[in-house]
C-alpha cells in the first residue's frame, strides 16, 4: 500500500504500451480464439458469427490441403533451420577474422536483410528464370542445363530454400557479436594445451556461444514456421501446391475464402505447434547450452 | 495480481464490446432536415485512372444540392479485401463497383440491394436503353443487383506483323478451331530445340477454356452450378480439354506452356514482342498493346465445326450497399453513373464501349477495330460463377486439375475425375 502512488505512476508510464497489448494484441488473439469455434465469412458483419464447436478443427483433420501446407512447412523447416544456422556461423566465423576491409564484407553479408523481403523476391525471381536467369546461365556454363525453378514442382521448395541462405544476414550479425562476446585468452590457453583450429572450435568456442546458439535456434525455428512473404510473392503456393506453406493456406483461407472462423483454428494449431518444438528446444538447452558466471555446472 | 489480471479481462471484453458496437449501419451520416445526405462510392484503381468518375461525381453534386457524394477510389490489389473489410466493419461504401465473377457471392452474402422497387417507382429511367445480355448478367435470380459501369467481351485478338511475316491471311469470321489450329502450327517457330514465337496462347486462365468447352457442347458444370460429375469429368468435355492442352504440351506444342509464359514475360508481353500471334481475352488487353508499338486486330473467337461459338461479357456493375442509410439517393447515384451520359463520357476516348445500345451501335459503326469485339456479345453465355454460389468450388477446382495436367502429372481423365468428385463433396457439405 504504502507503495501505491508510485506503483500508480509506474503503470501509467506502462500505459501506452499496455494499451496497444490488449487491443492489437491480447484483443485479437481472445478474438481470434473464439472465432476459432465459429463460422463467419466477414462479410456479413460481426452479427453473423455462428458458434460451431470443434466443428473447425474436425473439419481441419480430414483436409487434404491442411496436411499438403504440413508437409510443405514441415520439410522446409526441417531443412532450411540446421542449414541457415550453419551458414550464418560459418560465414559469421569468416567475417570474425582479422583482415583488412572486413567492414566493407560484413556490410556487404548484412545488406541483402535489410531489403523488403518483397523486393528480394523480384529480384529472386528474374535469378531463377529458366530462360534468362542467371542461375540458370551460370550453370550452362558448365554444360548443366538448369531447371525451370520455380515452375516444376520438384525445385520450387528447393529453390526457396536456396535462396533463404542469401538472407540470413540478421543471424550473421547476431553471431558475430557471440563470437566476439568470447575471450581472447581462452583461445590463447587452449594453443598452449595444443589445441588446433577445428579442437579450439568445438571446446572453446561452441560451448561460449551456445547461448547464442540457442537464441538463433529458437528465432529460426519460429521463423521457418512461420514462412509466408517469399511464398506469397514467388509461387502463390505453386505449383501443384509444392510450395504451399502453412501461413499461405491460412491466408487463403481467410483473405480468399473468407473463412475465418477456420482460418482462426488453423492459426491456433500452428500456434500450439510452435510452441510445442520451441518448448522442445528451451528444455533441451540445460544440456547443451553454458552461460557464463553459472557455477554450478562444469 | 489477481485483481490486476481481472481488470486486463474488464479491459479486453470492453475493447470486443466497442469493436462490436461500431459495426452495422454505414459510414454515412447526416440526413436530418436541412441537412445534405452524404454519400460515398468506390472503384478499383486510382484516382488518375478514374477520372471519368471524379467528373461524374462532381456533376451529380451540382445536379443534386441536397446530397453530397464523396468518390473514394481503392488501388486495385487491395479491392477485395479492403471492400469485405469495410462490409464486415459496416464502414463500406453506399455505392460500390463488383466484377462479374463476384455478382453472385456478393448478392448470396446479402450485402448487395435489390434495385427492382426503385426502378419500378421510377418512371424517368428504363433499364432498355442497356445491352440485354449485359443487363441480363447483372440479374441474380430474378432481380436486377447491379447497372452496368463498363464490359468487356472476350473476343480473338492477333498479331498482324506476325501473320505477314508468314505471308499468312488473318483470322476471319469463318474461322473454326481447326482453321486457327493449321495457322498456330504456321506461326510457331523454333530456333536450336528452343521456340522463338508460337502461334495461339492455350494458357490456364479458365474463361477462354469455358467458351472452347461450350463449343464443344459442355460445362463443367450443370446448369444451376449444383453438379460437376458427369460434366466436368464428361466423356465431352474430357475430349476437349484432351486437345486444348494438346496445343501446348510437347515438343511439336503451338502454345507456351504456362513455364514458357512465365519465362518469357506473361502473355501480353509476348504478344507486344511479336512472340504469340493469337490470344483469346478481353478488350482491357487494348490500354497495354496501344503502349506499345505492336500492329494488332481482333476477330470473332473461332466456331467449333457445327458452328458453335461462344464467348463471355466481363463487366463492372454498380451495387447498392443493402446496410446503406439512404438508399433512395444512392440509387440515384447508380443511375447517374451508368446512365447514358456516364457511358459517353468514358466512352468518348475509346477506353471502354458503351453500355447503352444506341452509343454502341454508334461505335460499332464506325471503329473497324471493335467491330468483332462487339459482335462476340451476341455469342455471350455465362460460366458457372455466375449462374451460382458454388462457382468458387467449381473454379478452385477445375484449376488445380488442369495445373495438373498441363505439367504433366496425371491423365485428363483422371485429374478430372478427381476434381468432379472434390467438387461434388464440398457442395454436399
Amino acid at each position: 500500500m504504502r507503495n501505491s502512488k508510485s506503483e500508480r505512476s509506474g503503470y501509467l508510464f506502462i500505459l501506452p504500451w499496455l494499451l496497444g497489448l490488449v487491443l492489437f494484441t491480447l484483443g485479437p488473439m481472445l478474438f481470434s480464439l473464439i472465432l476459432s469455434f465459429s463460422k463467419w465469412d466477414i462479410i456479413t458483419g460481426i452479427k453473423s458469427i455462428e458458434w460451431v464447436g470443434l466443428d473447425n478443427f474436425k473439419q481441419i483433420f480430414h483436409d487434404d490441403m491442411f496436411y499438403q501446407s504440413l508437409k510443405v512447412t514441415f520439410i522446409f523447416a526441417l531443412v532450411s533451420v540446421p542449414l541457415y544456422q550453419i551458414v550464418a556461423l560459418f560465414t559469421a566465423m569468416l567475417l570474425n577474422m582479422r583482415s583488412r576491409g572486413m567492414h566493407v564484407f560484413r556490410l556487404v553479408y548484412f545488406m541483402p536483410s535489410v531489403i523488403p523481403a518483397v523486393a528480394t523476391s523480384m529480384m529472386w525471381i528474374m535469378i531463377f528464370n529458366p530462360e534468362y536467369g542467371v542461375l540458370n546461365r551460370a550453370l550452362g556454363w558448365f554444360g548443366i542445363q538448369g531447371p525451370a525453378w520455380l515452375q516444376d514442382p520438384h525445385y520450387a521448395l528447393g529453390a526457396l530454400v536456396v535462396m533463404g541462405i542469401w538472407s540470413v544476414g540478421n543471424t550473421i550479425i547476431i553471431y558475430l557479436s557471440g563470437l566476439q562476446g568470447v575471450p581472447e585468452d581462452l583461445y590463447e590457453a587452449a594453443s598452449l594445451d595444443g589445441a588446433g583450429i577445428f579442437r579450439r572450435f568445438v571446446s572453446v568456442t561452441l560451448p561460449m556461444i551456445s547461448p547464442t546458439i540457442f537464441f538463433n535456434l529458437v528465432m529460426g525455428i519460429i521463423g521457418g514456421f512461420q514462412y509466408f512473404t517469399e511464398a506469397f510473392v514467388m509461387t502463390s503456393g505453386g505449383p501443384l501446391n509444392s510450395t504451399l506453406f502453412y501461413n499461405l493456406y491460412l491466408y487463403n483461407k481467410a483473405f480468399k475464402d473468407y473463412e475465418m472462423g477456420y482460418a482462426s483454428a488453423l492459426s491456433w494449431i500452428l500456434f500450439i505447434i510452435i510452441l510445442f518444438f520451441t518448448l522442445l528446444v528451451v528444455r533441451s538447452s540445460s544440456m547443451w547450452v553454458y552461460y557464463q558466471g553459472d557455477e554450478e555446472r562444469d | 495480481m489477481k485483481k490486476w489480471s481481472t481488470s486486463l479481462v474488464m479491459v479486453m471484453i470492453a475493447a470486443l464490446i466497442l469493436s462490436a458496437c461500431s459495426s452495422g449501419g454505414s459510414s454515412s451520416s447526416g440526413g436530418g432536415s436541412g441537412e445534405k445526405v452524404k454519400l460515398t462510392f468506390s472503384v478499383w484503381g486510382d484516382v488518375n485512372a478514374a477520372a471519368d468518375e471524379v467528373k461524374l461525381t462532381e456533376e451529380f453534386n451540382k445536379a443534386h444540392p441536397n446530397i453530397e457524394v464523396k468518390f473514394e477510389p481503392i488501388p486495385s490489389d487491395g479491392y477485395g479485401t479492403k471492400l469485405t473489410a469495410s462490409l464486415a466493419a459496416g464502414q463500406a461504401p453506399d455505392v460500390f463497383l463488383v466484377g462479374e465473377g463476384d455478382y453472385y457471392k456478393f448478392v448470396d452474402k446479402g450485402v448487395v440491394e435489390p434495385l427492382d422497387d426503385y426502378l419500378k417507382k421510377d418512371t424517368s429511367f428504363k433499364l432498355d436503353i442497356f445491352q440485354k445480355d449485359l443487363i441480363e448478367n447483372m440479374n441474380i435470380k430474378g432481380k436486377q443487383y447491379y447497372l452496368p459501369k463498363d464490359f468487356n467481351p472476350l473476343a480473338l485478338w492477333y498479331n498482324k506483323r506476325m501473320f505477314d511475316e508468314a505471308k499468312m491471311e488473318y483470322p476471319n469470321d469463318n474461322w473454326t478451331w481447326s482453321d486457327l489450329t493449321a495457322a498456330a502450327k504456321k506461326l510457331t517457330k523454333q530456333e536450336g530445340g528452343k521456340f522463338t514465337q508460337f502461334g495461339f496462347n492455350a494458357g490456364k486462365w479458365e474463361y477462354p477454356i469455358y467458351t472452347y468447352l461450350w463449343d464443344y457442347g459442355t460445362d463443367i458444370a450443370n446448369e444451376d452450378g449444383t453438379a460437376a460429375e458427369g460434366y466436368m469429368n464428361g466423356d465431352k468435355t474430357v475430349a476437349a480439354i484432351e486437345k486444348y492442352v494438346a496445343w501446348s504440351n510437347g515438343p511439336d506444342r503451338v502454345s507456351p506452356t504456362p513455364t514458357d509464359t512465365q519465362t518469357m514475360g506473361g502473355d501480353s508481353s509476348m504478344f507486344m514482342t511479336d512472340k504469340l500471334a493469337m490470344m483469346v481475352t478481353g478488350r482491357w488487353i487494348k490500354g497495354d498493346l496501344d503502349k506499345s508499338d505492336v500492329k494488332y486486330g481482333s476477330a470473332l473467337i473461332p466456331k467449333s465445326e457445327d458452328g458453335t461459338r461462344s464467348s463471355i461479357i466481363a463487366s463492372a456493375g454498380w451495387a447498392v450497399n443493402a446496410a446503406g442509410k439512404h438508399k433512395q439517393e444512392a440509387y440515384e447515384l447508380v443511375k447517374w453513373l451508368s446512365g447514358t451520359e456516364a457511358q459517353k463520357l468514358r466512352s468518348s476516348n475509346g477506353a471502354v464501349l458503351p453500355a447503352t445500345v444506341k452509343e454502341l451501335d454508334e461505335v460499332k459503326a464506325k471503329e473497324v477495330n471493335d467491330k468483332p469485339v462487339i459482335e462476340m456479345m451476341n455469342f455471350a453465355k455465362k460460366p458457372v460463377t455466375m449462374r451460382s454460389g458454388n462457382g468458387p468450388i467449381f473454379v478452385e477446382q477445375f484449376t488445380g486439375a488442369l495445373e495438373k495436367i498441363m505439367l504433366n502429372q496425371s491423365t485428363v481423365k483422371e485429374a478430372l475425375d478427381e476434381a468432379a468428385k472434390n467438387v461434388d463433396s464440398k457442395i454436399k457439405k
